[in-house]
Order: structure tokens, then sequence, then C-alpha cells
């Protein structure tokens, strides 16, 4: 049983990993890269500090889009394509694919975390890059998981694409909509988004990129995140699963 | 329609570059753009600082900027990346070189109230301050008081030797040896200085400026 989940789990992530998305980051990665040389350029002091922020602040939503879209569109394609009607007609159940699509998932979110570390770690300490990169494979985990639960649920490619998109722009910026709806004293938007902040995982504390310039980042500070991750992810799967044994293919 | 383009066209105003003055700082909007991690937004907004005297057809010179504003903005900056030396080399070396003094003792009281937020980075900014307020403002009270900040910095702090010695040697430059005399001594004293060539040559000066009292002493007793 395990042996077949791997398998499933091995090839979703050799074909992700041939996709043109992967191409597509590399590419998208030297231009982050040369857009953050340009504004180091334009700094006077402390080059360095301006072209890891620069590097920091554009690839980390490059890695959660390519890992939504390679998830979504891997998924969606196995069905449309009659792939996974066909590997459901064997002796697989939908749990065992489904937790093969999970390991791929998470091993490409792995393989974009550690390549992003290319462009980031000639200007910083080999630490603060473990760090943030760590934090950023933590992220990149929680959206590859959020990404297949909304390809499961939703058959259109664009609504579970546009899903996903909003649910990192929510869990991203969720501690500035409380603090603007506490500073407003907007009573029962506050009260709600406060619920939903104790549900959702607070993005902004990941990947923070004063690791990166200042190196003032500590390994007790993954703890939590790791965390939080194995719960919001723990929750995203089980989520999918009952989704999944529920829906009609 | 081509000739009615251009008709439109030849009765619009020409276009004209004008500068555009600094706006208001948006507080707390940089926090939200950064989602969690303001430290972009940060530096991004320190280079639109300090390019805005290039503008669209137009180059502004510093002085022509509003001061204040200019500080609301290195406030929001420091604010959101403690750590970054770059607000400080903006005040210090940039706005702060302007020809008028006005504004150059603006900047220089700007970064003399960041220096306390974080003496052990930013004393080099405080030291720069205390030699444009001694040769360019000529203001001896302030550079004094600039250095007096320095020399009185934790002794823990690794701040050099040289830049506690500043207030000492504005106090030799005022003419108050003695003032001057009590101040060498004390930071002999205080141990904040390691180095035995640079012990040498305080004690040297020391020496010197007890020699300077003793004949500035024996010339008013003369007369």
């Amino acid at each position: 049983m395990a042996n077949r989940t791997l398998a499933i789990g091995w090839h979703c992530l050799l074909d992700a990993l041939a996709g043109t998305l992967t191409r597509v980051y590399f590419l998208m990665g030297l231009v982050v890269m040369l857009v953050a040389w340009f504004t180091a350029e334009l700094a006077v002091i402390e080059q360095n500090a301006f072209r890891l922020a620069v590097t920091a602040a554009l690839i980390r939503p490059l890695a959660v889009m390519v890992v939504i879209l390679q998830i979504c569109n891997g998924f969606n394609e196995s069905v449309r394509a009659g792939q996974l009607q066909l590997l459901l007609s064997m002796d697989l159940s939908r749990s065992q694919y489904l937790v093969g699509r999970m390991i791929s998932g998470i091993g490409f979110a792995s393989c974009v975390a550690v390549a992003t570390i290319i462009a980031v770690v000639p200007w910083c300490t080999w630490d603060g890059a473990f760090l943030w990169i760590a934090a950023l494979f933590f992220e990149l985990a929680v959206m590859s998981l959020f990404a297949l639960f909304v390809a499961v649920t939703f058959s259109s490619l664009g609504t579970a694409v546009l899903l996903s998109l909003s649910f990192y722009l929510l869990c991203r910026f969720i501690e500035s909509f409380v603090l603007i709806a506490s500073s407003t004293n907007s009573g029962m938007a506050l009260e709600w988004l406060f619920g939903l902040s104790w549900l959702l995982p607070n993005f902004g504390r990941y990947s923070q990129s004063s690791w990166l310039i200042y190196g003032d980042g500590s390994w007790a500070v993954l703890q939590p995140l790791f965390f939080e991750t194995l719960m919001v992810g723990a929750i995203l799967f089980v989520a999918a699963m009952i989704d999944f044994s529920r829906r009609e293919i | 329609m081509i000739s009615l383009r251009v008709s439109i066209s030849a009765e619009r105003e020409p276009w004209r570059a004008e500068a555009a003055a600094l706006s208001a700082v948006p507080w707390g909007v940089m926090e939200i753009i950064g989602g969690g991690d303001s430290l972009p937004v940060a530096r991004m907004v320190t280079l639109w600082l300090q390019s805005f005297d290039n503008q669209p057809g137009i180059s502004l010179s510093y002085r022509q900027l509003d001061y204040g504003r200019v500080i609301d903005w290195l406030d929001e900056i420091v604010r959101l990346d403690p750590h970054g030396q770059y607000p400080l080399l903006l005040a210090s070396r940039i706005y702060g070189e302007v020809s008028e003094p006005v504004k150059q003792r603006q900047m220089a009281e700007w970064v003399y109230r960041q220096f306390f937020g974080d003496p052990q980075r930013r004393w080099r900014w405080l030291a720069h301050s205390i030699t444009v307020a001694r040769h360019q403002l000529e203001d001896f009270p302030l550079a004094l008081r600039y250095a007096k900040a320095l020399a009185q910095a934790d002794a823990g702090l690794d701040i050099p030797a040289w830049a506690r010695q500043m207030e000492t040697f504005l106090l030799d430059d005022m003419g108050e040896h003695e003032r001057a005399a009590i101040m060498l001594g004390g930071l002999i004293d205080s141990g904040v200085v390691t180095d035995p060539a640079e012990l040498r040559f305080l004690l040297q000066r020391l020496a010197e400026l007890r020699r300077e009292i003793e004949s500035s002493m024996k010339l008013e007793v003369s007369r």
C-alpha cells in the first residue's frame, strides 16, 4: 500500500519538476535577481541589504504562485486526461491516491524552497538562509495542501487558483486586517477577523527578510511555525480527503 | 480623423515639468503593504526618498525639499527597519550637507535624537554631525552637546576611543583647557582606551594641556 502511494507521489513529483512551471520559476527567479541587482546599484551603502530585501520580497510570492499553479493544474490535468479515473479503476483507494498527491505537492514545495536558496545565499549567512528557506518551505507546504484541497473540491482550474491566491493573501495580511479593524474600532468586522486569525496561519511571521539581512532569526522561531504548519496542514488534508471521497469522478 | 486628432492636440496646454512636493507620510500604510515583513517596504521607500530630487524633466536641489516631511519619512523608515543605517546616511551625508544652516541643523538634530535609539550602530553618524556642527555651522556649543552624548555613551559599547575623545578636543579648540584636561583624564581613567599607542598619545596630549594651563595661569599672575 505504502509502495503504491509513494510511487504515485514520486511520479507526480517528477511530472511537476519536468513541467514548464519549473522552468518559468527559474527564469523569473533570474529576473528577480537582476531587479535586485539593479536596486542594489542605486544604494550608496548596504547594497547586500537592498539586494536581499528585494529578492526576498519578490521571490516569495513568486514561489507561492508557482506551487499553487502546479498543484491545481496537475490535479486538474489528471482528471481531464482520465488518468485519475484509470488509476482509481485499479486496486488503489482514493485516500492512497490523495496521500500520493500530498507527498508530491510537499516534495515540489521543498524543491522550490531549496532552489530559492541560490538567489539569497551569496549575500547572506548560511544560518540566515537556512532559516528563511525553512520558513518558506512551511509556507509553501501549507499552500500546496490548500491548493490540493481546492483542486479536489472545485473542478474549475480558474476557481481553484483564484481561491488559493485569496487564501494566501488573507493569511499574509490577516495581522494587518486585524490591526486596521481594531484601530477603526469596527465591532462586528473585528470580531469576525479576530476569529479568522485564530484559524488561519499568519504568513506575515514566516520568512522574515531581516533573518537574511541582519541574521537576527533563531531556530526557536521556527518551532511555532512548524507546529502551525503541521496543524493547518492536517486540517487541510482531512478536508481534502473528505471532499475527495464525496466527489463524483 | 487624423486632422481632428492633430487639431485637438494643438489646442492642448504644452507639457511642463513641475516639481511635485514631498507627500505626507501615510502612517501605518507601509506595514499593511509589507504584510508582516515591512523591511523590504522600508528599503524601497528609502530609495524613493533618496531619488526624490530627480523628477520627470526636472532636477531639484535637496534644500528645496520640505525638511519637516523628510524627517517624517526618515522616522517612518527607522521605525520599519530599526537596524538599517541608510536613513542616517541620508540625514547626515546627503540632506545634512546642503548649504542652508537651518536645514543642516534639523538633520544634525535628527541624527542626535536617533543616536540614543541604538548608540552601538549609530555613533558614526553622530560623529559626522559633530564635524558638521564644528566646521560647517561653526556652532561649538552644539558640537559639544553632540560630542558629550558620544563621550557619555555606555562604556561597554563598541564605540572607538577617538569618537569618545571628540568632546575633549572640542573643549581644547574652544580654549577650555581645564575642562578638556579633566575630560581627558576621566577618559584615560575609565579604561575605555586600551591601545598602548593611543594611550601614550592621550597622556602626551594631557601633559600638553597641563602645560598650556600652567602657562596661561602664569600669564594671568604676571598681569
